[in-house]
């Protein structure tokens, strides 16, 4: 079942392979042009690879407490109408307070980033 | 496996599925030109041929390397996304046709919608470019705001067909499709669809503000492969919407398959034409909107869906 | 090889040029994105992107520099055109064209470019001089105290790839030390007003610092001229740069065909409706409202009444922004919000360079 998977991936790889392989016969030159980044027409200062001061660095916390959450999601979903309201209850129970964690972090302005 | 009504197809149509997927992203490229041709106050026929030309300018066009460029982080983030594409319409039937009906089918494609967050930042940092670089984070804030509504949204349907296999959840809507009943969660994901192929309103990460971003750097056979494995990944992800909300290849008269690709196709159509409509939505204006309205939305869809799933019981 | 020269004819159909207004050539760089826009091709955002450059106008040296690293950025095939006025536009990408179809010649260009990168110059330093001393005291930024940090650091055993030192930090917001870039914005820029450089200090995607100038023209060309500041095919143009940064392509293409049609003599009954389709449209649009930084939608449309009254004959008086008032204006907020603000802001290059204001 998961052999379709694998011969998918390997196909993807043989397109993106074969697309450069395929560029270095119909561009004008195969080999990449060397040059600085654009920058409106200047050289750059410094390098731009640098510690970029990702500002909505709380939501990524945030977003964790939701994604850990999905581990549990998953397997509630098959058994939602075995188990009945209590997997229901339960899981909303939980949800509702994330969620609420949610609405403390925006009023704290976590969700602010400009 | 529960006992679903595909039948699963050998590992040889694996190229067959990826033809017909860049078949369909091709189609939605022209149909992404003729719109704009009409814009411009040209016929659309003319716009029709752009992804024709595009392929040809941008094969003859030189590659380009740029200074201290982090080369092979770059490659994974140009070469990837349409591999993603791909590796997303695995699990996607085409009519009563599958290549790999798996268990876990939904969290399959997840995972893989996953991966271009990597892709994405990967092809914004390699460069080196201020401008790229951006881009790249910008596309790390948008995702950390329309992430968990896709999560969220495509539990949907599968609390209501009690599987994750998406072979289930396309029996599951014989007669009534998801998205009639569950509209929102229908919204969001095809909302979703165009935040991860980065489309208006969800395009600031390659953004004319940024002289193109991510994009910014990129020339030749590299541009190639982002522009169109973002293509790749909207009709991927179109075709995943049609199995899980829009009922598959249910429909009357037409054969099965027939009905798959009419609808994925009538569903890009229709996502070009939300993108050519709407501007650009700012990502610091996106993750409050997608964490206190968008995400609460969503968790109530999920909470009538489980309602009315266990009320039937 | 008839294979070569099929993808060379489909390669030509759909041009995406580069296009650089000097100050003071308005109107050529108008007529310009209008024969774009007829022959089916597009304007490129970067040189990456771009087959052509085109220039509208004579540059003076600075921005003539910037010009020239630009062009050894393009990947080629490539093509370089320069017009003086609206009239040569056509003649001048008909030569382009000419140029990207001859596959020879072509690939001896690229062959015949060097392996190493052109470095150009700094936004801050004169092309007169050479450039190798100069980068680190090219003092665009008095005040900018961590620049001095960034020489300490460099001085010490900063490792420089390519000649170009690594980013160095200083205090963000929230007391965390994020790296300080310097990134000049313009004068090669989409959507952005002619010859204008904001030397901007960016930490993430926030402009901390900026300082603008304007480059001016080679003084012993004569202009052609600029759209006439007020005049309804003005206000179309700056509506048209919002719309297109704003990332409204269709709204954008829209603006600028009104644009054109207003330049040439024709029907201002049909422009007119076309006008009121595009407020409409404009006016309707509730993401672009929210997206918008403040205020800016209420501009647009302001700039879209101010052109139905000037087309009615009751031009609205235009008070011109001096070039100093601009860095209060954009310093503290984030790039795309800045491109935005400069693009609606009131700034007139051609003017403030003959004046003399812009010059630095």
């Amino acid at each position: 079942m998961y052999l379709a998977a694998a011969v998918m991936l390997l196909l993807g790889a043989a397109v993106a392979v074969g697309a450069w392989r395929l560029h270095r016969v119909t561009a004008v030159d195969p080999a990449p042009l060397a040059t600085l980044p654009f920058l409106s027409g200047w050289r750059p200062r410094e390098h731009a690879l640098s510690r970029f001061h990702a500002r909505y660095y709380p939501v990524t916390l945030l977003f964790l407490a939701f994604d850990v959450e999905m581990l549990y999601m998953y397997p509630w979903v098959t058994v939602v109408a075995e188990v009945g309201v209590s997997a229901v209850v339960e899981m909303f129970v939980f949800l509702g307070v994330l969620m609420v964690g949610v609405l403390w972090a925006w009023r704290e302005g976590a969700l602010r980033w400009v | 496996m529960t006992g679903s009504s595909l039948t699963q197809v050998s590992a040889a149509w694996v190229p067959l599925a990826a033809v017909l997927l860049l078949a369909v992203a091709a189609a939605g490229a022209a149909f992404d030109g003729a719109v704009a041709a009409r814009a411009e106050g040209r016929p659309w026929q003319h716009g029709a041929g752009v992804p024709v030309a595009e392929t040809a300018r941008l094969l003859r066009q030189r590659r380009r390397r740029t200074v201290a460029a982090d080369r092979p982080l770059e490659l994974v983030g140009t070469g990837g996304l349409v591999v993603v594409a791909l590796l997303m319409v695995v699990v996607v039937p085409l009519g009563r046709w599958t290549l790999g009906d798996l268990p876990v089918g939904i969290v399959w494609f997840n995972a893989m919608d996953v991966v271009v967050w990597a892709l994405v930042w990967l092809a914004g940092w390699g460069p080196n470019s201020a401008h790229a670089l951006v881009g790249g984070y910008r596309f790390l804030a948008q995702a950390l705001a329309y992430e968990l509504p896709l999560m969220f949204a495509i539990t949907a349907p599968a609390v209501a067909a009690g599987s994750l296999a998406v072979g289930d959840v396309v029996a599951a809507q014989e007669g009534l499709w998801f998205a009639v009943w569950m509209p929102v969660a229908f919204l969001v994901f095809c909302g979703a669809v165009l935040a991860f192929s980065v489309r208006a309103p969800f395009s600031a990460p390659a953004g004319t503000d940024l002289a193109g971003g991510v994009l910014a750097d990129s020339s030749g056979i590299d541009r190639w492969l982002l522009l169109a494995g973002r293509w790749a990944l909207m009709a991927a992800g179109s075709a995943f919407a049609v199995a899980v909300f829009l009922g598959g290849g249910h429909g009357p008269l037409l054969p099965a398959w027939l009905w798959s690709l009419v609808k994925t196709a009538a569903l890009l159509a229709a996502l070009v034409w939300v993108r050519r409509r709407l501007p650009t939505v700012r990502p610091d204006r996106l993750l409050p909107f997608g964490w206190v309205v968008v995400l609460p939305l969503v968790l109530l869809q999920l909470l009538v869906v489980a309602v009315v799933v266990v009320g039937r019981g | 090889m008839g294979l070569r020269e099929r993808l060379t004819t489909a390669a030509v159909r759909r041009v995406a040029v580069l296009v650089v207004e000097v100050p003071g050539w308005g109107r050529t760089r108008c007529a310009a994105e209008e024969q774009l826009r007829r022959r089916g091709w597009r304007p490129a955002l970067t040189p990456a992107d771009a087959d052509a450059l085109l220039v509208c106008g004579v540059p003076g040296a600075r921005l003539a520099a910037a010009v020239d690293l630009v062009w050894d950025q393009l990947p080629g095939p490539r093509a370089r055109a320069e017009v003086l006025d609206p009239a040569g536009t056509a003649a001048a990408l008909d030569r382009v064209v000419a140029e990207l179809s001859d596959d020879a010649a072509q690939r001896a260009d690229a062959a015949s470019r060097p392996g190493e990168p052109a470095m150009g110059i700094e936004a801050g330093a004169d092309p007169a001089q050479d450039d190798a001393e100069d980068m680190d005291h090219g003092d665009d930024d008095p005040e900018d105290d961590s620049e001095d940090m960034d020489d300490g650091d460099m001085d010490m055993d900063m490792p420089m790839p390519a000649g170009i030192p690594l980013a160095g930090g200083g205090d963000a917001r929230d007391g965390l030390e994020m790296d300080v870039l310097h990134v000049p914005l313009g004068p090669v820029l989409p959507a952005w007003p002619a010859g204008l450089v904001l030397h901007c200090t960016v930490q993430g995607d926030v402009v901390q610092e900026t300082r603008a100038e304007v480059l001016p023209p080679d003084p012993a060309a004569e202009p052609d001229g600029d759209l006439v500041p007020g005049s309804p095919a003005d206000r179309c143009d700056r509506a048209a740069g919002i719309l297109a940064l704003a990332g409204w392509a269709d709204a954008a293409a829209a603006a600028a065909r009104l644009r054109d049609d207003l330049l040439s003599p024709g029907n201002p009954g049909a422009c007119r409706s076309a006008l009121e389709r595009l407020t409409r449209r404009v006016r309707r649009s509730r993401t672009l409202r929210w997206t918008l930084p403040g205020q800016l939608h209420g501009r647009l449309l302001a700039l879209l009444d101010e052109a139905a009254a000037a087309l009615t004959g009751t031009p609205t008086p235009i008070a011109l922004l001096p070039l100093d008032d601009l860095a209060p204006l954009v310093t503290g907020q984030e790039l795309g919000a800045v491109r935005l603000r400069v693009a609606a802001a009131e700034l007139a290059p051609g003017t403030l360079v003959r004046s003399g204001a812009g010059l630095s």
